[in-house]
């Protein structure tokens, strides 16, 4: 494969990825349905420079920050061991799962985390805390709470639809697996907290 | 021809690789079927305003303290 191939293909994933992702605030059921069968693994690697360029960035914002390159690290290993649960406890249980469906379904689900903390820090540059209780202070206030809400209702309906097209299981083995996901993520999060890594997780 | 069958298959194969979902009630399956059918497509005719509506009530009777949490979200990126 020469060099010109590897760009050209490289490009044909990021404008892939960027329809997948129009796709998903769209139709977000056809678009994780066909994202399950997904095996072309340039998209998640363009997916995951985007990532990187967004910790790069908001190393430039933050007072006494880690260096990017270990955030995104830090990053990669909570990844890992979100999509590696799940697919293990899939495995155990004998259900015939495929780890690529896993990894491309919790990728592409990474698109509302990565456009919430990219407009936060925006809003960080353009309104910089703390809000007060002025009318535009809470006017923005209920605006960004709006906003944030709609984002994480996106945010759930995509890690739903991730587990049930890579796992194939049902509305409530869907709820256990997730219950029993946050008994240790959570525990896990308010450790990056304390340690000043993710204020909010980024998964 | 066999394009258009290959295609056909493909497609079928794709909307039926996964068994409808059964909540083991039908009043619930009924209410499954009702909620998420209109978040399939265009999730966000529905969210955008509802998330709008959840934000005004939590404004009512939160308010001061719905505040103090946007400023800390503020810094949570």
């Amino acid at each position: 494969m020469d060099f010109n191939q590897i760009i050209a293909e490289f490009f044909s994933s990021v404008l892939i990825v960027f329809r997948r992702s129009i796709m998903l605030i769209f139709s977000p059921y056809r678009a994780m349905r066909r994202i399950s069968l997904e095996t072309d693994y340039l998209q998640l690697g363009t997916i995951f420079l985007v990532v990187y360029v967004y910790f790069k960035f908001v190393y430039y914002l933050k007072d006494k920050p880690l260096p990017a390159t270990i955030i995104f690290f830090i990053f990669l290993i909570n990844f890992f061991l979100t999509v590696n649960f799940f697919y293990l406890i899939c495995r155990i249980f004998n259900r015939q799962v495929e780890f690529s469906s896993f990894f491309f379904t919790f990728s592409y689900s990474l698109l509302p985390t990565l456009i919430w903390f990219f407009s936060v820090s925006l809003f960080y540059i353009i309104l910089p805390p703390p809000r007060t209780l002025s009318l535009m202070g809470r006017g923005f206030s209920v605006f960004f709470i709006a906003y944030s809400l709609s984002l994480l209702v996106w945010k759930l309906i995509l890690v739903y639809l991730s587990l049930r097209f890579s796992t194939k299981l049902g509305f409530y083995r869907i709820i256990y697996l997730i219950i029993l996901y946050l008994t240790w993520f959570l525990p896990y999060s308010m450790l990056l907290y304390q340690l000043k890594i993710f204020r909010v997780p980024f998964i | 021809m066999r394009t258009i069958n290959f295609r056909l298959k493909k497609k079928m194969d794709e909307v039926f690789s996964l068994e409808p979902n059964n909540l083991n009630w039908s009043v619930f399956t009924d209410f499954y079927k009702l909620i998420t059918s209109p978040l399939k497509s265009m999730p966000f005719l529905i969210v955008i305003p509802l998330s709008f509506i959840a934000a005004m009530i939590f404004y009512f009777i939160f308010n001061y303290w719905l505040i103090k949490l946007v400023s800390l979200l503020q810094h949570g990126f």
